[in-house]
C-alpha cells in the first residue's frame, strides 16, 4: 500500500485547509483556529507562573493530572491586559505533527464563540503588513458580515521555546 | 540564509542523514522548512512547495519509519537539493527559474506500516538482548561449571532460540551465524572435545554488536559473519575429524502431491512448534493427557501428510514418536521425564529434516538411528517394565502414583552429581537406554524450561507509563475529594469508612502499578561479570567477582542508567584499586583480588555496593595529585581535610591518579561520569576507603524516578518542592551571620563555613516574597559537591509528589525539574538545585 503524501487540499495561503474553525474573541477582533487543532476548552483555573519563560507564557496549569503550559494570547500579540471575566476562557490545543514534537498547550482567550465551516472561496491572503507578527496569521476568512482573522497555531506557540528565547533576549 | 547558503546546508545535512542515520532527521525537516519559507520570499513556488511536501513526509514518516524507506527518501532529497541548486543559480543569473523542470513529489509506503515493522523488531531486539546476555552469562560459568554438559545444553537451547527468531525476521547473517555456533557446539560436545569459550565470546561480541545497532536503526545489517563462520567451521572440523563422517539422512522429496512441499513445511513447523509446547507443558502437569493428545495428533498428521511426500526418513520417525504417544495416551504407560526428551527430540529431527527441505544440513543417518532406537525402545516397554512399575491401569490408586513418578524425578536431578542422575536413569529406564553423555541435561530439558517460564505477556512501555501516570492521577483526586469541605462537613461514618478503603484501595493500586515498572539488576550485574573477566585480563589481574543482591528491583528507568557508571567503577576498581598478583603476593594477600557487587534496600532507597580489597585511596596521595592539576589551592593543606573531602576530589573532572593513561583508565572522565549520571538519577554516592585493605563506592538511589521526596517551600504565593536528598538543613539566620560581599553577593555563616546565599524570589523572578533573610528561612542545599543556600519564606512541610514534565516543548526549564500537582489540584514546581545554582551564578 502507498500513499502519496501531499499537503491537504490548500487555500490561498500555505497550511489552510478549508474546513471547521473554531472562533473566539481577542479584544475587539474575532480569531478562528483549525478544528482540528482544538483538544478541548477549559474554563480559567489558577496557574502556576512559570519563571525564566517569555511573558506571554502565563505559567502552569494541571489538566486532569497533566502539567500543560498556559498562554496569554493578549500579551502574545501585545494587546492591552485584561480582567479574566467568568468568559475566559482556555483552549487546549495540540500542536506538533508527530508524536515526537507533539504538545498541549492552553491558550487564554477573552471568550469563545462558535465552531464555523468556512469554504475555500472565504479565504483572502493576508495583506502584506510590515509588521513581522503577520507570520502568525494564515489569512483571514471573509464571512457575510464580518472578518474572521485565522491564527496559525503552530507558528504562534513556536516561540514558546525556553531556550530560543532566552538567546533572543 | 539566502537561498544558496540554505540549499549548501540542506546538503551537508542530508550527507550527515546519510552516514549517520535517523538522528540527523529532525535538523534535515527543519532546514527543509528554512528553505521552504526562503523560496516563498524569492518566489519559487515551485521549490517551496516540494520542499514543504518532503519535510510533511518526513515527519509523517518518523523516525521510526525512516530507516524503511532510507533509500527512497534519500535518492528523493538529493534529486530536491539539485533543482534547488539550479534554481538558486537560476535566480542569481536574472533567469526565469519556473522553467526548470522539478522532480517528482516525494511518495512513500505507508508509515504505519514501517512503524509496525520497527515495533517488532523493537520487540524482538530488547528481548534478544537478555537473551544474548544470558548466553555470555552461560559461557562464563562453562569454566567453573561443576556440570558443564547441563550449561552446554543451556547454550545450546538459547542459540538455538535465536537462531529461530532471526530466521523468522529473514535476518539471514545472524540466523546463520547462530546456526553455525549450535554446530560448533555440537560437534565439539559429542566429540568429546573442549568449549570454545573464548570462541563463543567472541560471537556472542558480535551478535551484541548487531543487536546494539540493531536497536539504534532498525533497518541495520549484520556485518560480515564469513570469518566468524570460517573459525567456528574450523574448530568444528577439527572436533569431528576424530570420529567418522556421518552421512546425511537422504530426503527425497517425490510422489504425486511433492507441489505442496511449501505447504507441508509451514504447516508441519506450526504442528511441531505446538507440539514442543505441550510436551514442556506436559512435564510440569503429567496428568493432563490432552497435551499428550496433541502432540500425538501433531505427529500424526506431520506423518500423514509426509506420507504422501515419500519423506520416507520422516515419516518413520513420526511413527515411532506416535507409538510411544499412543502407548502414554492410552495408558499402557506413565510418561517419564525421559519420554519427554524423546518425543522432543524427536521433534527437533523432524525440524532439523524438514530444514535439510530447504538446503539445509538435516541429521546424520547414525542420530537418525539412534533416536528411533530409543524411541522404539521406550513404546515397547511393557507395564512390568520399571518405569511403568507404579502405573497399574487396574488400580484405583493408579492417578495419584503417575503423577508421583515423574515429578521427584525433575526435582531431584538437580541436586546429585550428574553421574548419580545417569546412574539412576540408567537404573530406571533398564539396559535398553544407552545413554550419550549429553543425555543428562537433555533429562532435565522440559521442567528446566517449565521452571524459567514465569507465565509474561510484552506491554508496550508507553502504556505501561500511561497506567503510572493516571494512577497517580487517581492519587490525587482522591486526596482532593477527602479534603473537600464539603466531604469534611459531612458527618457520617459511613461515608469516613468508604472514603478510607477507596485511599487504602488507591495506595495499593499506586503501589501495583509501580511495581510493573520494576525489573531486576540482574541483567546489569552480569554484564558487569563478563566486564570483570575482560578487565582483569587485559590488566593481567587476578580477579574473582562474588554478586549478591541482584533480584533487588529498580524502576526500569533507573536500571538502564546504572551501567555506565558501574562500568567505571568497576574498571578504576580493578585498573587502580586491585595490585597486581606479585603485589598482593609481597603485602601477604591473596594473589587473587576480590571484588564484591551488591545491591540492598536501605531506608527507602538501594544501594549498590562495590567493594574491592586492593590498595585503597590515599587521601596524601590524591590531595597533592589536585594540587598539582590547579584543582586545589597551592596552600591546601591535606592534613587538615576529611576523608570524605579528599576522596569527593577523585569526581572532580580532569583529575586522575593514574600515572599513564591506559585503554582502561588514566583520563579523568570516569569518575566525573559517574558521580553526573547519579546525580541525574537523583542519587548520591559515597566513599568509604582504608589504604592497604580496600575501597567501596556505594551509590543510593531512588525506587523509582517519578516520585520523589520533597520539601515544601513557599515563596510569595508560590509553592516550590526542594528534593529532600539534596538539603542539608534548614535555619532562620541571625542578622550578624549575613555578609554582603562586594560585587559577590550575600553569603551567611553556617557553622564555620561561610555559604552564599541565593534568593529563589530573585532568581525566578517573582515580585512578591519576603525580602529580609532573618523572616525567612534558609535551606542549605549540596549541589555537585557544592553546598549553598536557598532563601524562602518559610518551609510548608514534607511530601511525596509524583514528578510531571511541564510540558514545554523542550521540557527543560533551566532551575526546574519538572511540576507536581499538589493535592489542591493546583502545579507545584520542583526545584532542580544543581541547574538553580549554576544559572543563579551566571546572573550574578
Amino acid at each position: 500500500m502507498s500513499t502519496t503524501l501531499t499537503a491537504p487540499v490548500m487555500g490561498t495561503q500555505a497550511g489552510f485547509a478549508a474546513g471547521k474553525f473554531l472562533s473566539f474573541q481577542l479584544s475587539k477582533e474575532e480569531y478562528g483556529i483549525a478544528i482540528l487543532k482544538v483538544r478541548e476548552i477549559i474554563g480559567m483555573v489558577d496557574v502556576t507562573p512559570l519563571p525564566r519563560t517569555p511573558d506571554f507564557v502565563r505559567g502552569v496549569v494541571n489538566l486532569r493530572g497533566r502539567i500543560i503550559p498556559v498562554i496569554d494570547l493578549r500579551r502574545k500579540f501585545g494587546m492591552a491586559p485584561a480582567e479574566f471575566t467568568n468568559e475566559t476562557c482556555i483552549v487546549v490545543v495540540d500542536v506538533g505533527r508527530d508524536a515526537e514534537s507533539a504538545f498541549r498547550v492552553g491558550c487564554i482567550v477573552d471568550t469563545v464563540s462558535e465552531v464555523l465551516t468556512i469554504g475555500a472561496e472565504h479565504f483572502e491572503a493576508t495583506p502584506r503588513c510590515a509588521n513581522a507578527a503577520g507570520d502568525y496569521i494564515a489569512g483571514l476568512a471573509k464571512l457575510k458580515d464580518r472578518v474572521l482573522i485565522l491564527l496559525d497555531i503552530e507558528r504562534v506557540i513556536g516561540d514558546i521555546d525556553p531556550t530560543a528565547l532566552a538567546q533572543g533576549s | 540564509m539566502s537561498i544558496s547558503a540554505g540549499v549548501e546546508n540542506l546538503g551537508g545535512l542530508i550527507q550527515r542523514l546519510r552516514q549517520e542515520g535517523v538522528g540527523a532527521l529532525g535538523a534535515v525537516v527543519e532546514r527543509l522548512r528554512g528553505v521552504e519559507s526562503d523560496a516563498r520570499g524569492d518566489s519559487l513556488d515551485e521549490l517551496s512547495r516540494l520542499c514543504r511536501v518532503a519535510a510533511d513526509a518526513l515527519q509523517q514518516v518518523g523516525d521510526a519509519g525512516f530507516p524503511a524507506h532510507r533509500g527512497a527518501v534519500l535518492e528523493h532529497l538529493d534529486r530536491v537539493v539539485d533543482y534547488a541548486k539550479r534554481c538558486s543559480d537560476s535566480l542569481q543569473k536574472g533567469e526565469d527559474a519556473s522553467a526548470l523542470v522539478p522532480p517528482p513529489i516525494l511518495t512513500v509506503p505507508d508509515a504505519e506500516e514501517a512503524r509496525h515493522f520497527a515495533e517488532t523488531v523493537g520487540m524482538f531486539v530488547s528481548h534478544a538482548i537478555g537473551a544474548v546476555a544470558e548466553l555470555e552469562e552461560e559461557v562464563l560459568a562453562i569454566e567453573a561449571s561443576e556440570k558443564p554438559a547441563e550449561t552446554i545444553a543451556g547454550i545450546r537451547r538459547t542459540v538455538h532460540t535465536m537462531k529461530a527468531e532471526f530466521g523468522v525476521l529473514n535476518m539471514t547473517g545472524p540466523q546463520k551465524l547462530c546456526h553455525q555456533m549450535e554446530t560448533t557446539i555440537d560437534a565439539c560436545t559429542e566429540n568429546g572435545a573442549a568449549f570454545p569459550v573464548e570462541m563463543m565470546l567472541q560471537c556472542v561480541d558480535a551478535l551484541k554488536q548487531f543487536l546494539d545497532a540493531l536497536q539504534r536503526d532498525v533497518r541495520t545489517e549484520m556485518g560480515d559473519v564469513e570469518p566468524l563462520l570460517a573459525k567456528l567451521r574450523k574448530i568444528a572440523t577439527a572436533a569431528l575429524a576424530a570420529s567418522a563422517p556421518e552421512t546425511p539422512v537422504e530426503m527425497k522429496v517425490g510422489g504425486e502431491f511433492a507441489d505442496s512441499l511449501p505447504e507441508f513445511i509451514t504447516e508441519a513447523r506450526a504442528h511441531l512448534a505446538d507440539a514442543e509446547a505441550a510436551m514442556v507443558a506436559l512435564s510440569s502437569e503429567p496428568d493432563n493427557d490432552e497435551n499428550i493428545n496433541l502432540t500425538f495428533r501433531a505427529f500424526h498428521t506431520i506423518k500423514g501428510v509426509a506420507g504422501f511426500l515419500n519423506l520416507t526418513p520422516l515419516v518413520e520417525l513420526a511413527h515411532v514418536s506416535e507409538t510411544l504417544l499412543d502407548g502414554a495416551r492410552s495408558h499402557r504407560f506413565a510418561v517419564t521425564p525421559n519420554d519427554i526428551d524423546l518425543v522432543l527430540a524427536a521433534g527437533d529431527m523432524i525440524q532439523q529434516m524438514i530444514a535439510s527441505l530447504e538446503g539445509k544440513p538435516g541429521p546424520g543417518q547414525r542420530e537418525w538411528k539412534d533416536l528411533i532406537g530409543k524411541l522404539q525402545g521406550a513404546a515397547s516397554r511393557s507395564p512390568g517394565a520399571p518405569p511403568a512399575r507404579q502405573d497399574a491401569p487396574q488400580a484405583p490408586s493408579a492417578p495419584p502414583a503417575k503423577v508421583e513418578e515423574p515429578s521427584p524425578a525433575p526435582t531431584s536431578s538437580r541436586e546429585p552429581e550428574p553421574d548419580e542422575v545417569a546412574a539412576g536413569k540408567k537404573e530406571e529406564a533398564g539396559p535398553r537406554t544407552v545413554l550419550q553423555p549429553k543425555a543428562p541435561p537433555e533429562t532435565d530439558h522440559g521442567d528446566h524450561k517449565a521452571a524459567r517460564v514465569e507465565r509474561t505477556i510484552k506491554v508496550s512501555t508507553t502504556r505501561l507509563d500511561m497506567l503510572v501516570d493516571m494512577v497517580g492521577e487517581l492519587v490525587i483526586a482522591q486526596s482532593m475529594v477527602l479534603q473537600d469541605p464539603a466531604i469534611q462537613r459531612l458527618d457520617s461514618q459511613s461515608l469516613t469508612r468508604n472514603i478510607g478503603q477507596v485511599g487504602k484501595i488507591t495506595r495499593d493500586l499506586q503501589e501495583a502499578a509501580m511495581s510493573l515498572r520494576m525489573v531486576t539488576v540482574k541483567a546489569t550485574f552480569q554484564k558487569m561479570a563478563r566486564l570483570v573477566r575482560d578487565v582483569a585480563g587485559k590488566a593481567a589481574k587476578k580477579v574473582a567477582l562474588s554478586i549478591s543482591g541482584e533480584d533487588t528491583e529498580l524502576d526500569r528507568n533507573v536500571v538502564e542508567q546504572i551501567s555506565d557508571p558501574l562500568v567505571h567503577m568497576i574498571r578504576n576498581a580493578i585498573d587502580h584499586g586491585i595490585e597486581s598478583p606479585d603485589d598482593r603476593r609481597g603485602k601477604g594477600k591473596n594473589p587473587e583480588g576480590h571484588l564484591s557487587l551488591s545491591a540492598y534496600h536501605q531506608g527507602g532507597s538501594i544501594v549498590i555496593e562495590i567493594k574491592d580489597d586492593g590498595r585503597g585511596l590515599d587521601k596524601q596521595k590524591i590531595a597533592r595529585k589536585a594540587i598539582e592539576k590547579g584543582l586545589l589551592p597551592a596552600d591546601t593543606n591535606p592534613a587538615q581535610m576529611s576523608d570524605g573531602e579528599a576522596f569527593n576530589l577523585i569526581f572532580l573532572p580532569g583529575f586522575s591518579t593514574a600515572e599513564k593513561v591506559t585503554d582502561l583508565s588514566g583520563r579523568g572522565v570516569g569518575m566525573d561520569v559517574v558521580r553526573r549520571n547519579i546525580e541525574a538519577l537523583r542519587g548520591k554516592i559515597e566513599i568509604d576507603s582504608v589504604v592497604g585493605k580496600g575501597t567501596t563506592f556505594r551509590m543510593r538511589l531512588p525506587l523509582t524516578l517519578a516520585i520523589i521526596d520533597g520539601m515544601v517551600v513557599r515563596v510569595g504565593n508560590n509553592r516550590y518542592v526542594v528534593p529532600t536528598l539534596s538539603i542539608e538543613q534548614s535555619f532562620r539566620p541571625a542578622a550578624d551571620d549575613v555578609h554582603h560581599l562586594v560585587d559577590r553577593g550575600e553569603c551567611v555563616h553556617v557553622r564555620g563555613t561561610v555559604l552564599p546565599v541565593y534568593r529563589l524570589k530573585e532568581i525566578f523572578g517573582q515580585a512578591d516574597g519576603l525580602d529580609d533573610l532573618a523572616q525567612g528561612i534558609l535551606i542549605v542545599v549540596e549541589a555537585d559537591g557544592q553546598r549553598s543556600c536557598l532563601f524562602v519564606d518559610e518551609i510548608l512541610g514534607q511530601q511525596q509528589v509524583v514528578i510531571k514534565s511541564l510540558g514545554m516543548p523542550r521540557d527543560r526549564v533551566t532551575g526546574l525539574s519538572g511540576g507536581a500537582i499538589m493535592t489542591d489540584g493546583r502545579v507545584a514546581l520542583i526545584v532542580d538545585v544543581g541547574t538553580l545554582v549554576e544559572s543563579a551564578l551566571s546572573i550574578q
